[in-house]
């Protein structure tokens, strides 16, 4: 039941993604709600439950956006490995920065490669917009909404939940 | 490496659903669900839209208020140039009427069939500009057909037609790429999308300033001549440039754009998925 609403959370997302975001662009950028939903999703559940919504979120996105759904599995599943490696890491960092950390790299990997696939099929090759007006707003973007979301699940207490995926069974 | 070990199966699942469904997508077989899906979810697309789109309107008012004012300002003047102009128009139509009844021409109606849509979501991600509206094969559309606003200035192509819905790429998409000339002097280049769904016009030595008119031209055979795309805003470098760089304003703001009409009775000379001219 926990998942069936995880999917509903993601779909949601992938729903606000093509009605909600285009409307509220920072500059040409607009945010990216499913990688905030994934991350949400991975905060409040863990990564199991992420594992489920994920494939969920990329097919929804598909669907919804008109993009190849192996494209959008591409997307958006390495954000499940980036975020057991920000938690395995031996660095000096807070929850909230890792996994912050874990969104930036999330956002600018799924832009870079639909910004690749535009390239390769017919888009004018322009790094310098690539960078200037898609990338940097875009993960800025994406790192305000993400600090909000946190912020929010934080004061419930439910932003505990490890991201480092444990070897025995499937008890979440 | 232990990050592989532990998401072994996982990875190797998805890989797999990547390449099934790669497969299903080759062979036409996610069309129809699709369709169902998009068809099932739409009246949640409808709500969210319907909610944020005034929010989003008041924004852009907000923030452009002293430009409205200018605006309006100018809308007023031309508003009344226009009238004068219209008043002469009325009156040669009616003498070309009467002038091809005293020498019997029967002129064809090219009018040209509009259907009404309406817009369900806008997918802009990066590089990326599409609109889905709620027609479809089943309402006559079909890929590479023409979509205009309710006020008539281009918006975009149909480059994927299901039962119920279409995919449309608006000019703004980095992949767009349209014929067209300016219309005061007839200068022919191309109009383009750019990374940040701005417009930008190709043109070879020719004269052009800010607030021509750019038209689409029935040079690819594409687009129906004479569509208007949007007004030059600014025009980068000199006469003797070979190309200058020329911006366009579009006349249709696409962010809050409502209904499209797409023009089912002209027929593109060719289709394919991409809109090169």
């Amino acid at each position: 039941m926990r998942n069936v609403v995880f999917v509903v959370i993601v779909f949601l997302a992938a729903a606000g993604q093509v009605t909600v975001a285009p409307l509220f662009p920072l500059g040409a950028a607009i945010a990216d709600y499913g990688l905030i939903a994934a991350a949400a999703v991975a905060l409040v559940a863990g990564p199991r439950a992420a594992m489920v919504a994920i494939p969920f979120l990329a097919l929804f996105r598909s669907f919804l956006g008109n993009d190849a759904p192996a494209l959008m599995l591409l997307a958006y599943v390495p954000l499940l490995p980036l975020a057991f490696l920000a938690d395995e890491a031996p660095l000096p960092l807070t929850r909230y920065l890792r996994l912050g950390l874990v969104v930036i790299a999330g956002g600018l990997w799924i832009r870079g490669l639909q910004a690749a696939v535009a390239f390769l099929t017919g888009a004018d090759f322009a790094p310098r917009a690539l960078i200037v007006d898609l990338l940097v707003p875009g993960i800025v973007f994406d790192a305000v909404l993400f600090s909000m979301l946190y912020g929010l699940l934080k004061l419930a207490k439910l932003a505990d939940r490890p991201l480092t995926l444990e070897r025995r069974g499937w008890a979440l | 490496m232990v990050i592989f070990s532990r998401y072994t199966w996982w990875l190797a699942a998805m890989a797999g659903l990547a390449v099934f469904l790669t497969l299903l997508a080759q062979v036409g077989a996610l069309n129809p669900v699709q369709g169902a899906f998009l068809t099932a979810t739409s009246p949640i697309e409808r709500g969210l839209s319907a909610i944020f789109r005034p929010i989003a309107s008041t924004f852009a008012d907000a923030g452009e208020l002293g430009d409205l004012r200018e605006e309006n300002r100018q809308l007023r003047l031309e508003n009344e140039s226009l009238l004068v102009e219209n008043a002469e128009l009325r009156a040669d139509s009616e003498r070309v009427k009467e002038l091809e009844g005293a020498l019997q021409i029967v002129q064809a109606d090219s009018a040209l069939t509009r259907v009404p849509a309406n817009v369900i979501q806008r997918d802009a991600s990066p590089f990326q500009d599409e609109i889905v509206i709620d027609i479809g094969s089943s309402d006559g559309v079909r890929t590479g057909m023409v979509v205009i606003s309710s006020q008539g200035s281009l918006m975009g192509t149909v480059i994927k037609v299901l039962s119920g819905q279409s995919f449309v790429r608006l000019v703004t998409d980095s992949k767009s790429k349209v014929a067209a000339e300016v219309q005061e002097t007839r200068a022919d280049g191309i109009v383009k999308g750019t990374a940040g769904r701005k417009l930008v016009f190709d043109l070879a030595q020719a004269d052009i300033k800010q607030g021509d008119m750019i038209v689409t031209s029935a040079l690819t055979g594409r687009y129906p001549a004479g569509l208007p795309i949007g007004r030059v805003t600014e025009v980068g470098g000199t006469a003797q440039d070979l190309f200058r760089t020329v911006k366009l304003e579009p006349l249709v703001r696409f962010s809050t754009a409502t209904t499209v009409l797409v023009l089912t009775s002209f027929q593109p000379a060719i289709v394919t998925s991409e809109d090169e001219p």
